[in-house]
């Protein structure tokens, strides 16, 4: 199959932390980071939190508000449906990365709220995941991209850090994590 | 959901910026591009340029020297490309991108003594192409790119425009052009 025929959605990096205090528990952080090259929304950052460091409440936070309310609406309600929520403020932010893949990877959080960093390390073997449009029974979506599973996942906000753990997860032949680096990931929808 | 079994050679961006005089005739400008997130070598950015305002002569900018000789060997030599000579100098360079997908794409290059500006504009739709790893006779690589099309293009060394236009051209089974934005690229090697 050398060209996909779908209709482009997204293409972009979406790391995500999720974090629990034992293999298959509730997670007590869950994270999903958006770095978005192209989309209809345009390009821009947004981060969608809930943790006990958040009171259990979601946050979000960008610097482009228009591309987090299509978002949402397209894409995270299929997600994780409290981080679908257009009701939820978007609280204006500045991101920043560092790191090499090769070790460590942190992507840093500034808003009139403080800092927030998302540090994954102890990376295991990248490997492509692709889920064909049409697949899924929950969302209507394709997705290819680029997993970089995570043994070691740290959160802090205004330096507190997140209690739990990221846990391994078995995805076919690879090893992946409840906390991964997804880069080079491209979400794709049926043509209406 | 599928996991390719082949093993991540890189991932990072690879747009390319090729003009010609005429449709089917050489390319009298060829700038290969690459923002690499990751790889064996590291993170980083390279530009493989070779076009009348080089006197048609390969060049080489990066911003990770260990990276393109890397990418030199893996990549450029085995495929053949005027690039794969590791004598080549690599010139250090800064690298910054701008614009918005929905209308163009710069990518600005700057050396000691050059500014190269490579622009894409007039974009077309985007689709996805996958070369299967080893699906080729003679090439190893397996690919994964989101393709996005540009029908208009520039490149300009030091103020001075490169010659040339852009063409219609199938990319993989794709209708794109000679000059395009390959974001989300993945290569892969058999283990």
């Amino acid at each position: 199959m050398p060209v996909d025929t779908n209709k482009i959605l997204l293409t972009g990096e979406n790391p995500y932390i999720r974090l629990s205090p034992k293999k298959d528990g509730e997670f007590t952080t869950r994270s999903s980071y958006w770095r978005i090259l192209f989309s209809p929304g345009g390009p821009g950052h947004v981060l969608f939190i809930t943790s006990e460091l958040t009171g259990n409440k979601t946050k979000v936070y960008s610097d482009n508000i228009n591309m987090t309310r299509w978002l949402q609406g397209e894409i995270e309600k299929y997600l994780h449906a409290p981080f679908g929520d257009q009701n939820v403020p978007v609280v204006d932010a500045e991101f920043d990365k560092s790191g090499d893949l090769r070790s460590y990877w942190t992507e840093s959080i500034y808003s009139s709220e403080g800092e927030i960093h998302m540090t994954w390390y102890d990376l295991g073997e990248p490997f492509i995941s692709h889920t064909p449009v049409g697949q899924r029974p929950t969302s209507p979506h394709g997705v290819y991209t680029v997993l970089i599973p995570a043994r070691g996942a740290r959160l802090t906000i205004n330096g507190e850090q997140a209690s739990g753990k990221p846990y391994e997860l078995k995805r076919e032949s690879a090893i992946g994590s409840t906390a991964s680096l997804a880069f080079s990931e491209s979400w794709l929808g049926p043509r209406k | 959901m599928g996991v390719d079994p082949n093993k991540v050679l890189l991932t990072g961006e690879n747009p390319f910026l090729r003009l010609g005089p005429a449709q089917g005739q050489p390319f009298t400008t060829n700038a290969s591009f690459w923002r690499i997130l990751l790889s064996t070598a590291g993170p980083g950015h390279v530009l493989f340029l070779l076009s009348e305002l080089t006197e048609g002569r390969p060049r080489v900018y990066s911003d990770n020297i260990n990276l393109a000789r890397w990418m030199q060997r893996t990549l450029e030599g085995p495929r053949k490309t005027p690039f794969g000579d590791e004598e080549l100098a690599v010139e250090e360079a800064r690298f910054r991108s701008s614009g918005d997908l929905r209308a163009f794409w710069t990518e600005e290059v700057v050396s000691s003594v050059e500014r190269i500006r490579l622009t894409w504009h007039d974009l077309g739709e985007p689709f996805i192409a996958v070369v299967p790893t080893g699906g080729r006779p003679g090439a190893a690589f397996g690919i994964y790119g989101t393709i996005i099309p540009a029908r208009a293009a520039r490149l300009t060394l030091n103020g001075k425009e490169a010659q040339g236009r852009v063409f219609p051209q199938d990319l993989m089974g794709g209708a794109s052009s000679t000059c395009g934005l390959a974001f989300s690229e993945t290569w892969l090697v058999s283990r």
